[in-house]
């Protein structure tokens, strides 16, 4: 028997838990497809009688791909759309235009904020403390990177339901963008530091050197310019090695 | 090494496999964290952790983005530090050359461990048209468990990758061991400084940020002189 009372906290908390596995049959075709319609089953079952729910599920199993941690959120907004469509209270879009409307803007905001600003940032500051030795800075980096994402994951289902449609203007007016391009110029301050650390922890005596010091970000410049001239890493790598392996037996050995 | 931290590795590539794109993604298949851990069941910490740093940084800014496939850093993380475990030889100045060299290979080799990736997810469209042939049947919970089958496909790759990893620089290493011996007496200056010149050259070349140069030389200005400050 379908029920069509609002998701509780529970419910939503579920939704979130089951988002984790998301990407379990993620797939070159339809990528988050099949885990978009199997995280939404358990509470179209509760909307919809078995006999009338094939097409709704059919409708969600297609092509789907966002970010994962962003999910939810969509998730809970669609719900709370197909809710009101069962209802038939009026709605500004269908539930399933919606996803298919949405899932690229959070795709472009959450990749941008998580993947390119946040954790290059949480990353550098990892390597910084690994760079110094201390053990704890792998820990370091879970703690940074997952507490903001796990804000993300328990408040967003909760927005998503209760704002619909209108959780999109979030995205808005958090200004998502503008505080990944911060992080991003935070990384590269931090990155700064790291060879600064790994120049003054270098053993031998020459690190105090500030020749030394301006090598190495001559150097960096360098790999830059050539990496953006399309060079493989790899090739810059092991090209890189060679060169210093060879000026080292020329001018150091014996 | 003795069976039981064989097996903790092997459940270890598992779930920073599975981690790395089908459960959560906690993050625990960053090479820093994964070396880290797999550092402590071999009991290599510190050399683990220094390995993690250099291939972290070369990887920072592989993101899993829409269809793109980063190469298996995971797996060329937890792979290396079984083969410093395999090599090491207590002398501090051979064993930085063989984090270096381990490092190189593992940079190879994680290209490599994508093709096992990239099967794992072609594999699963396989699940995808199972899925949408049992709804139509009105087979409400098989989706699911088609879902989650999924699991098992990128658990097999994780194990294929480091399995990999493992097998082909064991190899490499043990015909070459003579010549990184002689390497490792005069190259240990400024060879280890390479992986971080690289990953600090190659995070910045993605991150695409104005006035790169100013703010790099800032943070290495700031930090080097708080360094020579405090006399760390």
């Amino acid at each position: 028997m379908a029920t069509l009372r609002t998701m509780s906290k529970r419910s939503l908390f579920r939704l979130t838990l089951r988002s984790l596995l998301l990407q379990c049959s993620w797939n070159f075709k339809q990528l988050q497809g099949l885990g978009w319609a199997w995280l939404l089953i358990p509470e179209l079952r509760r909307l919809y009688a078995p006999t009338s729910l094939r097409p709704i599920v059919q409708r969600y199993l297609g092509y789907f791909n966002s970010n994962i941690f962003l999910v939810p959120t969509i998730a809970a907004a669609v719900l709370s759309l197909e809710r009101q469509q069962r209802l038939e209270q009026p709605v500004s879009i269908a539930s399933h235009a919606f996803s298919e409307a949405v899932m690229a803007p959070f795709a472009a905001a959450g990749d941008a904020f998580f993947w390119g600003g946040l954790r290059p940032l949480c990353c550098t500051l990892a390597v910084a403390g690994g760079a110094l030795g201390y053990w704890w800075s792998p820990l370091l980096f879970l703690a940074l990177f997952n507490l903001p994402v796990f804000i993300v994951r328990l408040i967003g289902p909760w927005l998503g339901y209760s704002r619909g449609v209108e959780v999109v203007l979030l995205l808005q007016r958090w200004h998502i963008a503008d505080i990944a391009i911060v992080l991003k110029r935070l990384t590269v301050v931090c990155l700064g530091g790291v060879a600064a650390i790994i120049i003054h922890h270098d053993p031998m005596d020459f690190s105090a050197s500030y020749l030394t010091a301006a090598g190495v970000l001559l150097t960096i410049v360098s790999v830059m310019i050539v990496l953006r001239k399309g060079l493989p890493l790899v090739v810059v790598l092991v090209g890189l090695c060679g060169l210093v392996v060879s000026i080292e037996y020329a001018f150091f050995t014996g | 090494m003795e069976m039981s931290e064989w097996f903790f590795i092997a459940l270890l590539s598992v779930v920073a496999g599975l981690d790395r794109t089908a459960v959560a993604q906690l993050q625990l298949s960053r090479p820093l964290v994964c070396a880290a851990l797999a550092g402590f069941i071999l009991d290599i910490f510190p050399m683990a952790l220094q390995l993690g740093v250099m291939l972290e940084l070369l990887w920072i800014m592989r993101i899993p983005v829409g269809a793109a496939i980063a190469p298996d850093d995971t797996q060329a993380a937890i792979g290396g530090v079984v083969l410093v475990k395999l090599f090491a030889s207590g002398a501090a100045e051979h064993d930085l050359i063989l984090i270096v060299v381990i490092g190189i290979l593992a940079v190879i080799f994680a290209e490599v461990g994508k093709c096992f990736d990239v099967w794992a997810r072609h594999r699963n469209e396989y699940f995808f048209q199972r899925s949408a042939a049992q709804l139509a049947g009105n087979r409400w919970h098989h989706p699911g468990w088609s879902h989650l089958s999924g699991l098992s496909l990128f658990a097999a790759a994780s194990l294929f990758s480091v399995g990999f990893v493992v097998a082909a620089g064991f190899a490499l290493l043990f015909f070459c061991d003579s010549a990184l011996s002689s390497l490792s007496i005069g190259s240990s200056r400024i060879l280890p400084m390479v992986f971080p010149v690289v990953g600090i050259a190659a995070t910045l070349t993605m991150l695409r940020v104005k006035n790169t140069i100013l703010l790099l030389v800032g943070g290495f200005v700031v930090t080097y002189g708080l360094l020579l400050v405090l006399g760390c």
